[in-house]
């Protein structure tokens, strides 16, 4: 288990990259912008491995480590980003409400009702 | 609950006040998830992962929920709103409004029946989880700390006839009690009953998971000396050797496609009650990204970790590869007997968490036929599902009484495992070729949150109708053939024993299984007779749109009007709605 000065600064730099290179990527556009935010989160899971190969017993490998960490990232972070998205789209929608909106609204009673 | 304490609001305009809509945006997606997340998320998928090479299935897994799974929710939630448009809540009209042709409507009948069947058992199974949260609760099974005590008491609750550890009539009062509130969820209807009930049961769902997540994780050395979080080593260890066997992408694929719960009747269904307006784009992102959090996230690090640690790492295994339900149901209560402290109160957890899942599943199983006989019959919502419900019972109590012979087991291969795949294949044709794919694509888009990948046009067009009939063609040739002719036997078993689906049929008992089956086809001959009486009844000419359901059209709530049954079936609107259909294949788009 590494927990040196250098073990701990690590994690926290990529972190830091990975954070900048995504918040770099929202200003650029095609083929800059998908490398950007892909190296970005790459940056992220590499710092997020390393901080959790510090918590995780020696018994578990690094290739173990580095799975459940992509995986988790992967699911955790696209539902943070999907919920995120909803709240962004539900404000929006609120803010400027579609006086037709109720027009396709599927109101469906039993016919004999 | 969960919506309520947000700061923030996902509220739907208040112009859809109709009880037979989603009243929030959340409430949707927690029904939606809570429907996807169920027994499977925390029994099936850790067994699945340790029995396939960890690593390899983990990449396998994640693979086929891109080419797979989010597709299928993508379409599903896409054929399910597009009904809603026609009045639609139950498959049969949503593919008789995908495909202008007779055939269509009683192709759909396989999700009237799925959905049925698979409530009649899941039910029963459901059951379980009620019973042993009681008896962690009540102490029942403390003192039984081996493997076969522990399978043993299960045994006696599961076979009616084994009365060693429980009385006849228990099993039936959790029945009982278990299948009450599905019903009684279901006649409140959508805002006032499924979406309350998701609201309440996903949060609690994942305060328990998340609860025992830590617990589990924090647990020190077993009497092996092996930390649980070693289990993660046994899920995650990368394998890529195995990732060259058919068998491993077989197995993830297969489950991501149960954990979704796609194929089943049930998404469709619930997104029948959004209008163009709504999401379905980004809201089938977040359904299934919330299943996966539930599966990858809490189901893998709960009951794996915790077998690792006291079972050490080959008897979890052994433990993981002997079947799910003794994963949780066995080797889960030998564990919390061995905790320190809080054994019961975690062990009641544990089964909480797995009743949660299976009620907000089970709910969801009935609302397609309910949607069925509301629409095509103009019965009640509340004497639909009490009659439904009541029918579950008495096929459920079937169920219980010839536990031993298999009849549940065989229900739930050819109704909840093959036929979702079936299902699956018939609703991509359909949505993909039929509908065509510029047409299911844009669709998909009308209200959308976001614009998905152009990729993925051609990943549902060709990629996933591919993947699902190799799928299905494996399990057809490997499972379903020697299944069907009960030669699905165990190594060893001398030649000319009755088996089904690896375990022999006790002697006597192979009636029952094809009762089971008989019982199958008697479901479908019904549903499909029902199906045509609804369409003459109901003057659907086969060849033509449905009538819209504009919002002042025919159906508008508080009307009585019905359409005119010999009146011709044209695309209908009202004068001052101006409709977005195409004129070909009543495209759900904006004229512009």
């Amino acid at each position: 288990m590494n927990t040196g000065l250098l073990g701990i600064l690590t994690p926290i730099l990529f972190f830091a990259v990975g954070t900048s290179a995504l918040a770099l990527s929202q200003r650029a556009d095609g083929a800059v912008k998908g490398l950007t935010a892909a190296g970005g989160v790459l940056s992220i899971v590499a710092s997020l491995a390393l901080l959790v190969r510090m918590i995780l017993p020696v018994e578990v490998s690094d290739g173990a480590t580095f799975f459940l960490v992509t995986s988790w990232t992967f699911v955790l972070g696209t539902m943070v980003w999907s919920f995120a998205k909803i709240l962004k789209a539900q404000a929006s929608r609120n803010a400027t409400p579609d006086p037709d909106d109720d027009m396709t609204a599927y109101e469906r009673v039993p016919p004999t009702a | 609950m969960f919506g309520a304490a947000l700061p923030f609001s996902f509220a739907m305009p208040e112009s859809k006040p109709s009880a037979e809509a989603w009243g929030s945006r959340i409430g949707l997606i927690l029904a939606m998830a809570g429907n996807a997340v169920g027994l499977g998320n925390f029994l099936r998928f850790p067994g699945q992962a340790a029995a396939n090479g960890g690593g390899s299935f983990m990449i396998a897994y994640f693979i086929s929920f891109l080419l797979l799974g989010l597709p299928l929710m993508w379409i599903e939630w896409g054929i399910g709103r597009r009904g809603g448009r026609f009045r639609k809540g139950h498959i049969p009209g949503m593919f008789a409004a995908l495909w202008k042709h007779p055939a269509a409507k009683y192709l759909g009948v396989i999700g009237l029946v799925i959905p049925f069947v698979v409530l009649c058992y899941y039910t029963v199974l459901m059951s379980w989880t009620l019973a042993y949260t009681w008896f962690s609760l009540a102490g029942n099974y403390w003192g039984l700390t081996t493997q076969a005590e522990m399978a043993g008491f299960l045994t006696s609750y599961q076979n009616i006839s084994d009365a060693s550890a429980h009385e006849f009539w228990v099993p039936f009062l959790f029945f009982f009690l278990s299948i009450g509130p599905t019903i009684y969820v279901l006649s409140r209807g959508i805002s006032s009953g499924i979406e309350k009930l998701a609201k309440i049961g996903m949060p609690i769902l994942f305060v328990f998971a998340i609860i025992l997540m830590v617990r589990v994780l924090t647990l020190g050395p077993g009497e092996n000396g092996v930390s649980p979080l070693q289990g993660l080593e046994f899920i995650y260890k990368p394998d890529l050797s195995g990732l060259g066997s058919a068998k491993v992408w077989l197995a993830a694929a297969g489950q991501i496609f149960f954990t979704l719960s796609v194929g089943m009747g049930t998404l469709q269904t619930y997104a029948s009650y959004l209008s163009t307006k709504d999401d379905i784009a980004l809201s089938g992102v977040a359904t299934a990204i919330t299943n996966e959090t539930a599966e990858v996230v809490l189901g893998g690090s709960i009951a794996i970790p915790a077998a690792v640690a006291f079972f050490g790492v080959s008897g979890a295994m052994a433990v993981a590869q002997s079947g799910s339900f003794n994963l949780g149901f066995v080797a889960m209560p030998i564990v919390f007997q061995e905790m320190p402290f809080g054994g019961r109160i975690f062990g009641a957890m544990w089964f909480g968490l797995l009743y949660f899942a299976g009620i907000t599943s089970s709910v969801a199983m009935a609302t397609p036929i309910v949607a069925f006989f509301e629409e095509e019959f103009g019965i009640d919502r509340r004497k639909t599902s009490w009659t439904i419900g009541g029918i579950a019972v008495v096929f459920g109590v079937l169920t219980m009484l010839l536990f031993e012979s298999g009849f549940l087991w065989e229900w739930d291969y050819w109704a909840g495992t093959f036929g979702l795949a079936v299902m699956a294949v018939i609703e991509v044709i359909l949505y993909m070729w039929v509908f065509k794919p510029e047409n299911a694509w844009r669709s998909m888009h009308l209200g959308a949150d976001i614009r998905l990948p152009n990729l993925y046009k051609f990943i549902m067009t060709y990629v996933t109708p591919i993947f699902l009939l190799i799928i299905l063609g494996w399990w057809a040739v490997t499972q379903a053939w020697p299944t069907l002719t009960l030669t699905d036997c165990p190594e060893g078993v001398a030649a000319g024993t009755l088996c089904s689906q690896g375990s022999v049929i006790p002697e006597g008992m192979a009636v029952y299984v094809h009762l089971s089956r008989l019982l199958l086809v008697a479901f479908i001959a019904f549903f499909l007779v029902m199906i045509r009486i609804a369409w003459k009844k109901n003057g659907y000419d086969d060849y033509a749109d449905f009538i819209e359901v504009g919002p002042d059209g025919p159906f508008r709530a508080g009307s009585v009007t019905r359409p005119n049954p010999s009146a011709p079936q044209v695309a209908h609107a009202h004068p001052a709605y101006v409709s977005p259909l195409l004129p070909e294949h009543g495209d759900d788009l904006p004229r512009t």
